[in-house]
Order: C-alpha cells, then sequence, then structure tokens
C-alpha cells in the first residue's frame, strides 16, 4: 500500500514539473523605454505650486475621461528634468498599451495630472511627432496602441506640439 | 463529549437567527428614480430634434444610469429603462420614465433619443441626447460628461425605499446646443 501512494506522488510531481513552459522565456514581462520631446513648451521649467516637475509616462489598458483612468503602470523623470529626454518602464506584463505622456507643470491636490499641464497621447500614425490630443483620435487608429513583449524593450518616440494642456482634472482638450 | 457537542450546536442554532434583521423596515435597499425629459424646444428655448425616419432605429427615449462615466454612452451603463413606444408625434417628446428596483447610490442620468439605428449599440452616432445637471436651474441638463462631472453636478442619489424625481420641478430640457453622439457615440463635447 505504501509502495502505491509513494508511486502516485511521483507521478503527481512528474506532472505538476511538465507543466512549465518549456519554449520560452518564464517571465512575461519586457520593457518600453519612450523618448520625449517637450521643447516646444516654451515655459518648460516653470511650475506652480508643488508640481513634481517631472515628465510622466503611462501605459493604459484602454482610454477614459481622464488619464487617471485605466492606468496599468507608469513610469517617470527625475526632478527638473530636460525638456527631452527618456523614460524607461520596466517590468511590464507583455500586452498593448495606450501611452499618454505629460509634464506635471501645475499642482492638483486630487490628481498628478491636472489642468494646464501638456501632455500627448501616442499614436504612430500621426505625423505630427507620433502625437495626438484625442482620445476619440486614438482610438479610432490603428497605429495607437503601442506592444510589449516578452523579454524586449519597445522603442519609441513621442512630440508634444508645444499648445496642448489639460482641461480642468485632467480632462483631454476636446 | 456528546453533552458538550450538543450544548454548542444549540448555542450556534440560537446565535444564527438573531443575526437576522429584526427591524420590521423593508429587506430592499433599492429605490424609485422618476426621470422628466422634454426634448420638445417649443417655449421652453432648447431645441427639437427631428422626428425619426430611419426604419431600423427604435424610435424611443431611453434612460442609462452611470456609476461612472466613459468616453462612450454605450460602455459601463449600470441601468436603463425606455419609454416604451417610439416618438411618432412631437408631443412624443415629453413625458417621464420610471425606473424601479434601483439600488441606492448616486448615478449619473442620461436621457435619449435612439433616432439613429446602429447594429453595434442603441446609443450610437445621430442620437440626440442629454445628461443630467443638477444646478443649471434652465434646462436640468447639459451635453458634456465633464460638466456633469465636475463638482458632481450630475449626480442623483437613490436613496432606499424612496422615490426620487429629476429634476425636482420641470423636465430636464434638450439644450440649444442640440446634441447628438458623434462618431462611434461619442459624446459631443463643446
Amino acid at each position: 500500500m505504501k509502495k502505491i501512494i509513494y508511486l502516485i506522488m511521483a507521478i503527481a510531481l512528474a506532472a505538476i514539473f511538465s507543466c512549465d513552459d518549456v519554449d520560452g522565456p518564464s517571465n512575461p514581462n519586457g520593457s518600453i523605454r519612450i523618448n520625449y520631446n517637450f521643447a516646444a513648451v516654451s515655459d518648460f521649467g516653470t511650475l506652480t505650486g508643488t508640481a513634481t516637475g517631472r515628465v510622466y509616462a503611462c501605459l493604459h489598458r484602454g482610454l477614459g475621461l481622464y488619464p487617471d483612468y485605466y492606468v496599468a503602470q507608469c513610469g517617470s523623470t527625475e526632478d527638473s528634468p530636460a525638456g527631452t529626454g527618456s523614460i524607461t518602464i520596466s517590468g511590464v506584463y507583455h500586452g498593448s498599451y495606450y501611452l499618454i505622456v505629460y509634464y506635471d507643470q501645475n499642482h492638483d491636490s486630487d490628481v498628478i495630472p491636472s489642468k494646464d499641464d501638456p501632455y500627448c497621447i501616442y499614436d504612430s500614425n500621426s505625423t505630427a511627432g507620433n502625437a495626438t490630443n484625442d482620445p476619440y483620435d486614438a482610438l479610432d487608429s490603428n497605429g495607437s496602441l503601442v506592444s510589449v513583449e516578452k523579454g524586449e524593450t519597445t522603442n519609441v518616440s513621442i512630440t508634444h506640439d508645444g499648445l496642448t494642456v489639460f482641461n480642468y482634472r485632467g480632462a483631454w482638450a476636446l | 463529549m456528546k453533552k458538550i457537542s450538543l450544548l454548542v450546536l444549540a448555542l450556534l442554532l440560537w446565535i444564527i437567527p438573531a443575526c437576522d434583521d429584526d427591524d420590521n423596515s423593508t429587506s430592499s435597499s433599492n429605490g424609485t428614480l422618476v426621470v422628466n425629459f422634454d426634448f420638445d424646444g417649443a417655449g421652453d428655448g432648447g431645441a427639437t430634434p427631428a422626428i425619426s425616419t430611419d426604419p431600423d432605429a427604435t424610435k424611443q427615449i431611453y434612460v442609462y444610469l452611470y456609476n461612472t462615466m466613459s468616453l462612450f454612452p454605450y460602455e459601463y451603463y449600470t441601468y436603463d429603462e425606455t419609454t416604451g413606444v417610439a416618438v411618432d408625434d412631437a408631443a412624443d417628446f415629453v413625458g417621464s420614465i420610471t425606473l424601479n428596483n434601483i439600488p441606492a447610490g448616486d448615478y449619473y442620468v442620461l436621457v435619449f433619443y435612439d433616432a439613429d439605428y446602429s447594429q453595434k449599440s442603441i446609443a450610437r452616432s445621430g442620437d440626440p441626447y442629454m445628461l443630467y445637471h443638477s444646478t443649471d436651474g434652465t434646462y436640468h441638463a447639459t451635453a458634456s460628461p465633464y460638466v456633469a462631472i465636475k463638482n458632481d453636478a450630475g449626480l442623483v442619489t437613490i436613496t432606499k425605499g424612496q422615490t426620487t424625481t429629476i429634476p425636482e420641478t420641470g423636465s430636464m430640457i434638450y439644450e440649444v446646443d442640440a446634441a447628438v453622439f458623434g462618431d462611434q457615440g461619442a459624446w459631443d463635447i463643446p
């Protein structure tokens, strides 16, 4: 009887280990590097209140009425960044995301992306710096999703037009 | 040992019924909402949509309730109701819709006229609509979800066992802006 139990345990252990994915990296995550350009923002570096002054890049599972909806993961620069630079977000679960990049120039006690902060939404179909300010355009475009692959780093570039800023509470400039 | 087990069992049986709500109030936590609407601009300064000629549209007036709003009206609504009658006369543009058995809580309220058919959703491009706006004393309505969200101006509170009527007096009046859903059913955000 004891031998039969050992045999069953051995078979169960073998079955468990055979379930491992053996044809690829076991880590399902990748990275994305966002090269941003806010050089057209004439007062870049001038902050109001206690704004962080950082550039943020956020990956979104969907687009809602506000930029803090459906956020999957964000990365940011350090304080007082240059108008152009890059942000790398690591440990991103592989998949497709919308990308929003904004400069936290103005303080809001409730949300970081707030009124008058310059922002842009990634859209590779846009000739204006891979960017749009309209979430409806982004949803309608087949170029607004960025793909993050397992074990790889995706590189994208986005340029702000120097004008587009969030409305009240971070609402899109529609 | 057996006696102790029986004693424990008896105690449990005594405690469980004691947990029941023993005030004689209704056990339902739901309420009722009555929405008065007016899509007929005659005499009230609002706009009047054309009566639909789309043979596939339902031509009915609908109310949708939302806990949160998204970029599109057909997403994430939690309750809906309709007049059940196709609008075939301007007089049908004025009326009310009652939503029963709504869980207590706060909701945004959309009223729209299904003038244009879409196989994807009822609330879609070309349909005239308005969102409830409590602090607009004239129209009690807005086209912008951002206006409805700002300072909770568009929220209606449903209370357990009570009937809430919006607006308290008059009707939600279809605005002069004559808002209709845009491409893909997007809000007509000014």
